[in-house]
């Protein structure tokens, strides 16, 4: 499964959720739906928009872990 | 300008006329005794089967009342602009179910007058369940779309 780590990325920059959003033009409840995982997709204008805005790599803010099943 | 004008008072024409239906059919469905009582001096064939008829129509009258109280309930969600929610797949279904009770009952009242307009009810009731029950499904599918683009960021 994919997990978020926008919020590990956004601590390393020191930027809040307000802010973050004016930079990237989305609305904060969307970003909060982005960063806590409940997200189904991400447009690539908006991970280009996050990757501008934090000066990160893709990598950075997406990350792909094994699901319970797979480790088992 | 002009369109959001005309679709304001298409909007209030439509709730008010949902009211007015189901009001007055929940009227019209408990007066029919009374209605029957009154028609069978012009319809002598009411007098007949005087309690069966009224039963019946009684019947239907509270199964097209249950259809407009959905369509209301459906109606508010669209004046919320909240329309495409489980809620209104489960409306579509129950009217369906509805629409196919409503031509079951007039089937009972065919056999016993049998009129080519009664014919007619029942075929227009169950193409009514019908398309109720496809367009449930198309909702069901337009939630789930609506609830995966809201949750694509």
């Amino acid at each position: 499964m994919i997990v978020v780590n926008l919020d590990v990325v956004m601590a390393r920059r020191k930027i809040g959720l307000g802010e973050l959003a004016d930079k990237v033009d989305i609305t904060q409840a969307n970003l909060s739906v982005l960063k806590n995982n409940k997200a189904k997709a991400v447009r690539f204008s908006t991970l280009d928009a996050l990757c501008r805005a934090l000066k990160c790599q893709p990598g950075d803010i997406l990350e792909w872990i094994p699901d319970e099943e797979e480790k088992g | 300008m002009k369109n959001e004008k005309l679709s304001n008072s298409l909007t209030r024409f439509t709730s008010v006329l949902l009211g007015v239906l189901f009001y007055g059919g929940i009227a019209v469905t408990a007066a029919v005794p009374w209605l029957f009582h009154w028609g069978a001096a012009y319809y002598p064939s009411l007098k007949t089967h005087y309690w069966l008829n009224t039963g019946l129509f009684m019947l239907s009258g509270l199964g097209a009342v249950l259809i407009i109280y959905e369509l209301r309930r459906m109606f508010r969600t669209v004046l919320a602009e909240d329309c495409f929610v489980e809620r209104n797949v489960v409306s579509l279904r129950r009217m369906g179910w509805l629409g196919l009770a409503i031509a079951a009952v007039t089937a009972v009242r065919l056999a016993v007058i049998f009129t080519p307009a009664t014919l007619i009810i029942i075929i227009v009731f169950f193409i009514a369940a019908l398309f109720s029950f496809v367009l449930s499904q198309v909702f069901d599918r337009a939630v789930k779309y609506k609830e995966e683009n809201d949750l694509t960021i």
